[in-house]
């Protein structure tokens, strides 16, 4: 199979182009725009969401559709979410599906599109949920949308007590034993990928041996932050000057998930085996250290007893890394792994003080009220930008 | 004022965690979720509510605090003038209306966006500059995260102090 993966030639200096960006992430960030100012988002009813359903699978040529046991399910800050049983013609038995629909706002602008050629690319590589239908203009289903097969399993043990929004802060006290090695393993196996060789012609991949990996993520970012912009914040200004000031090389792209934490894997009981990596619309090609410092962020860490950061709730920071290299035999250059904390923690400000408060204030989102919960976390990363800050700028 | 605001508040939450959330059916999680947000939004609104003004005074001479550091600076001409514009105006608010300082607070860093932004072809950034805007960020996290610490989002929300503390002279 030859790639689809169009391979950019780096500019003379790329150093302040701003337009730099991935083509599809460009159109989605232009779509986002072009749908601003035109009235508040409501939930979709099950009526919506069951006629919208229909028109996909009659475009599918799907006979004698049925769709029942349509429930909305939580959990998440972007998308509207549905469990539902199809039923057509040609199908041997009903299979229980998830619809994964975008509101016309969510806390990340991403493309249902991208994530669906990467839950087939990764089929067998590691657990994904198995992909049965994409809508990625939305044509059919009045907004972008993907379906896959249910999957069995939890993000969080069930003999375990603890709160959590959106995954953060899970506990998982016995588990740690079985699910820190798979952790470590699917994240292994994510980077090991032959991206060349898959269907990913949504994806513009950063030449190799350039800094053009980190600054298109500094693009893409940045962009988002002037769109989506609420309140000024002099730290974000002046982080992205220093993103592009000093950008790591990347010497060889590898698919990045990134938003590999806890609330992002499942697994099931009693045998804690992972039955699925989930939500992969943050994916792009980059350093492989992106994830890596995504990893390591406070904000997706739980604390042990005595005090100590769990990353994910599973392993130490020491412990992550060591298990990584020697599961990949990659060197981690802990300068790019410093590079790419800033540059998540800076991105994950522009997530939650711009984007969940301005789908809020446009009420564009089916859950404006969880965006604006989520926006209480930036102060974590604010925090955690400057303390990252004064160690690169002793 | 009777009712006062503190009251109708606990009043609302009562209603809500008393009557409305356990009258909705199991499977409608999104407003079961919804209403379990709800009545963690109202629990911080209460403890916040009175010191809504004096964190927005405060930000306020913080924002002008690092933008004085700034215009003593070698800055450009235009964007200096920008600057001690603001600052004018800072100085001038009715320092009671919430709005006026809360727009001010957010004018003022506008200006300081723009002054900090990256431009092709600029020198890079300035030690002075950044020390200057470390130090205004310490204090703004700092406040930020003991504001929004009722939240539980922290990792170290257990060891932040109660949000009047802030206040305290």
């Amino acid at each position: 199979m030859t790639s689809s993966v169009r391979l950019l030639r780096r500019a003379p200096d790329t150093r302040w182009d701003r337009d730099d960006i991935e083509s599809r992430i460009v159109h989605v960030l232009a779509r986002k725009m072009a749908r601003r100012g035109s009235g508040g988002y409501g939930a979709r009813s099950a009526a919506q969401v069951t006629a919208q359903l229909h028109a996909l699978f009659a475009h599918q040529g799907l006979r004698d559709v049925e769709i029942t046991q349509l429930a909305r399910m939580t959990g998440g800050a972007s998308k509207e979410q549905f469990a539902f049983t199809l039923q057509h013609a040609d199908a041997a038995s009903p299979e229980r599906m998830v619809l994964r629909m975008d509101p016309w706002m969510g806390i990340v602008e991403t493309c249902r599109g991208r994530e669906a050629q990467l839950l087939k690319a990764f089929a067998g590589v590691v657990p994904v949920p198995p992909l049965r239908f994409v809508d990625a203009d939305g044509e059919h289903l009045g907004q972008p949308g993907l379906i896959t097969g249910m999957v069995a399993g939890h993000t969080a043990p069930t003999d375990v007590t603890a709160k959590a929004v959106t995954g953060v802060g899970i506990r998982f006290e016995h588990w740690i034993e079985r699910l820190a090695p798979q952790f470590v393993d699917n994240l292994a196996r994510i980077h090991a990928f032959d991206w060349r060789g898959a269907e990913l012609s949504y994806f513009d991949a950063p030449a190799p041996g350039t800094t053009q990996a980190a600054l298109r993520q500094v693009n893409w970012w940045s962009r988002v932050w002037q769109q989506d912009l609420v309140e000024a914040e002099p730290l974000v200004t002046l982080v992205e000057r220093w993103l592009r000031e000093n950008a790591p090389v990347c010497a060889q792209p590898v698919v990045v998930h990134g938003d590999y934490r806890i609330g992002n894997f499942m697994f099931v009981e009693p045998s804690g085996d992972f039955s699925a990596v989930l939500d992969w619309e943050l994916a792009h090609l980059g350093d492989f250290h992106e994830d890596l410092a995504w990893c390591v962020q406070r904000l997706f860490g739980t604390p042990r007893d005595d005090g100590e950061l769990l990353i994910s709730g599973l392993l130490t920071r020491d412990e992550f890394f060591r298990r990584y290299a020697a599961a990949t035999a990659r060197a981690i250059d802990l300068d790019t792994i410093r590079y790419y904390e800033i540059l998540n923690a800076w991105k994950c400000i522009i997530i939650n003080n711009s984007s969940a408060c301005r789908a809020a204030r446009e009420s564009q989102s089916h859950q404006d009220l969880v965006l604006t919960w989520m926006a209480f976390g930036s102060a974590v990363f604010m925090a955690e930008l400057d303390e990252l800050l004064r160690k690169v700028c002793p | 004022m009777n009712p006062d605001l503190d009251l109708r508040l606990q009043s609302v939450m009562k209603s809500l965690s008393d009557v409305i959330l356990p009258a909705l059916p199991a499977d409608e999680r999104l407003a079961r979720e919804q209403t379990q947000l709800v009545l963690g939004h109202l629990d911080i609104i209460a403890r916040q509510w009175k010191h809504a003004l004096n964190l927005e005074l405060k930000n306020l001479a913080l924002a002008c605090e690092l933008a004085g550091d700034l215009a003593n600076m070698n800055l450009d001409s235009a964007l200096g003038d920008d600057l001690i514009a603001a600052l004018a105006v800072a100085a001038e608010i009715d320092r009671s209306d919430y709005d006026a300082v809360s727009q001010t607070h957010r004018a003022l860093k506008l200006v300081i966006d723009r002054l900090l932004a990256p431009r092709h072809g600029d020198e890079c950034l300035s030690r002075e500059m950044l020390d200057a805007v470390l130090r205004y960020n310490e204090r703004r996290a700092r406040r930020e995260r003991i504001w929004h610490g009722p939240a539980g989002l922290d990792p170290d929300a257990s060891r932040l102090p109660p949000i009047a503390t802030l206040f305290e002279p």
